[in-house]
């Protein structure tokens, strides 16, 4: 399934996770082309978010390789695939609730720029860091609730909020955990648009339940099948694929 | 640069530089706190000249304060619970009077020396029980703090055990102004001292350092997918708040010249968070408000129902806790904006 043509960003190789007998991810080898629309789909169950707690390091495989831009990360935590350009959303929102939306998008911000330990002589790069985080709220046209807290913003709005914290770290691989979790498939759309407007240059692997969603927006699918690759093909070919149907409705 | 940016035209074609930054100046903007810092520094200046026979339990307000204020860099932005704070207190304390008896009677560089002595306990003790959290961190400060309270306790040659510590004396402050025994020394000392270990606190809470702190308290999990290194963020933060505190506690020993072990027990540090909790944790001035509140409600309280003081205190504080969500400050602030938001 590698091609050849495109420059894979984030790879992996002969990826496995076992727990005891219990083998979840099970020999993955995936390429992420740089400036990919990649889609994750599969079945409840087929270890897709496994598949991303892998990716950003929150779990550690059992076998196999994980390269970004060339470079081995397998062993790396979290926060140094961070630095390496790793960006992730959350299936369940996970912000800071008690503060504003553009304290929210700041806090990445200010860790992109590399200031989260100054305690003195900060006052202007912080002031730039808000800057380039209002920036980002402007993107995602929520500047004007930049300074309401969280808690009191629409669940839709505090999903955009959820993509533009990762934003804020410009990253040049984000993985999006299901970003239109709980909103109804018939605004699901609104998330579409907001994701068709993010840089071309940032390659994209998202995860999503939201079919519809998913076949607009991805160029690429690979479907995950009991923590084993079925297939990585184009949408149109994945829609056509007797195996696939067979996985999602059962065979007859 | 490109790559955080978006590809496509822009959503706000019509938004400008300009009108960004009016917003972002609302946003960053600082309602009443030069306002609120005056009117704090002219009380103290009135505290001095009307109340001169109070300037002793004046400047143990102040002292408590700053150790408050210390606490709340842990409890009201960290959002680590400890019940052990009261160990760097004591470090503190028992530092600056050991130096003063020992090394040098100079109280500034006695001071340098207990909020170092306190930092330190705060680096090594924090670089141990950080790598838990919630019910398991609360219990290993209280370990620390026992084990501070019996070390002292122990060497008893050192620090006169159980009698406390004995034979401070303190050189003239700044080699001009004796520690008098009215208390106008230690008042303008420690009142000093306090607003220099406020502002230092204000700059560190308002830092990038300060809100990366406030975004572990609110989502620590989140701060690690953004690459920030939690655990070290933490460290810092104990490291500071114990020296804070030791700072208060060697203000203590030096304006007191007496250290006794109660400097290190958990009434004091329950004591503390109580103090809080009244005034409002993770609010710049909720030390300054729950500080003379407690210890106001405990001189009146005491005063008038001398067996049943501790009981109205317990009964307030159970009252603040269920209704009024960030003490007195936090009351305060909904009703400001409440009438703003009904009167425009």
């Amino acid at each position: 399934m590698v091609n050849l043509d495109e420059e894979s960003v984030l790879t992996t190789r002969g990826l496995t996770l076992s727990f005891g007998a219990l083998t979840v991810t099970n020999e993955v080898d995936f390429d992420l082309a740089s400036g990919a629309r990649h889609a994750l789909i599969g079945p409840n169950g087929a270890g897709k978010t496994t598949f991303v707690n892998l990716l950003t390091g929150i779990l550690r495989p059992s076998a196999g390789q994980i390269l970004m831009n060339g470079a081995d990360i397998t062993g790396a935590t979290p926060e140094q695939r961070v630095q390496h350009g790793l960006g992730r959303t959350f299936q369940i929102n996970s912000l800071f609730r008690e503060l504003t939306v553009i304290e929210n998008v700041a806090m990445s911000t200010m860790a992109q720029q590399g200031i989260g330990h100054q305690v003195f002589g900060a006052s202007s790069s912080m002031k730039g860091c808000f800057e380039q985080a209002y920036e980002v709220l402007c993107d995602f046209d929520l500047q004007h609730v930049a300074d309401k807290q969280i808690k009191n913003i629409a669940y839709g709005e505090q999903r955009l909020v959820e993509i533009a914290i990762a934003l804020g770290l410009r990253p040049k691989v984000l993985i999006l955990d299901e970003p239109a979790a709980g909103i109804p498939s018939s605004e699901s759309h609104v998330i579409l648009e907001v994701l068709r407007k993010l840089p071309s240059a940032v390659s994209i692997l998202i995860i999503e339940h939201d079919m519809n969603l998913v076949f607009q927006f991805a160029s690429r699918i690979t479907v995950l099948v009991q923590g084993v690759v079925l297939l990585t093909d184009t949408p149109e070919a994945v829609g056509k694929d007797t195996r696939v149907k067979e996985v999602y409705l059962g065979s007859r | 640069m490109e790559a955080g940016r978006f590809a496509g035209t822009r959503m706000m074609e019509k938004h400008n530089a300009e009108t960004r930054d009016t917003v972002l100046v609302r946003l960053l903007r600082d309602r009443y706190l030069r306002w609120v810092e005056g009117a704090i520094l002219l009380l103290i200046l009135i505290t001095y000249i009307t109340f001169p026979t109070y300037h002793t339990l004046l400047s143990q307000i102040f002292i408590f304060t700053l150790f408050v204020l210390s606490l709340d860099l842990l409890v009201g932005y960290a959002g680590l619970v400890t019940l052990g704070h009261a160990a760097f207190f004591g470090v503190g304390a028992y530092s600056a009077g050991l130096y003063a008896i020992h090394i040098s009677p100079e109280p500034l560089s006695g001071l340098v020396v207990a909020t170092s002595s306190a930092a330190v306990v705060g680096l090594v003790s924090g670089a141990l029980i950080l790598r838990t959290t919630g019910l398991t961190f609360l219990m290993l400060t209280l370990a620390v703090a026992s084990v501070v309270h019996e070390i002292l306790n122990q060497a008893g040659e050192l620090t006169g055990g159980a009698d406390g510590l004995r034979g401070i004396e303190m050189s003239p402050l700044l080699g001009i102004a004796e520690f008098d025994f009215m208390g106008n020394t230690a008042f303008i000392y420690s009142a000093v001292v306090l607003v220099v270990g406020y502002l230092f606190f204000r700059q560190v809470i308002r830092s990038p350092f300060g809100r990366q702190i406030v975004g572990i308290r609110e989502n620590a999990i989140r701060m690690r997918a953004i690459g920030s290194p939690v655990y070290l963020r933490l460290l810092a933060a104990y490291t500071i708040s114990a020296g804070m505190a030791g700072t208060a506690g060697a203000l203590l020993a030096q304006t007191n010249q007496f250290v006794s072990l109660s400097v290190v027990t958990m009434e004091r540090s329950g004591e503390a968070l109580i103090m809080l909790i009244f005034g409002g944790a993770g609010k710049l001035f909720g030390a300054f408000v729950g500080v003379p509140l407690y210890m106001l409600l405990q001189d009146l309280l005491s005063r008038y129902t001398p067996i049943f003081w501790v009981f109205w205190i317990g009964l307030m504080l159970v009252l603040i806790v269920k209704f009024a969500k960030n003490g007195v400050l936090g009351v305060g602030t909904r009703l400001l904006n409440k009438y703003r938001s009904r009167h425009g």
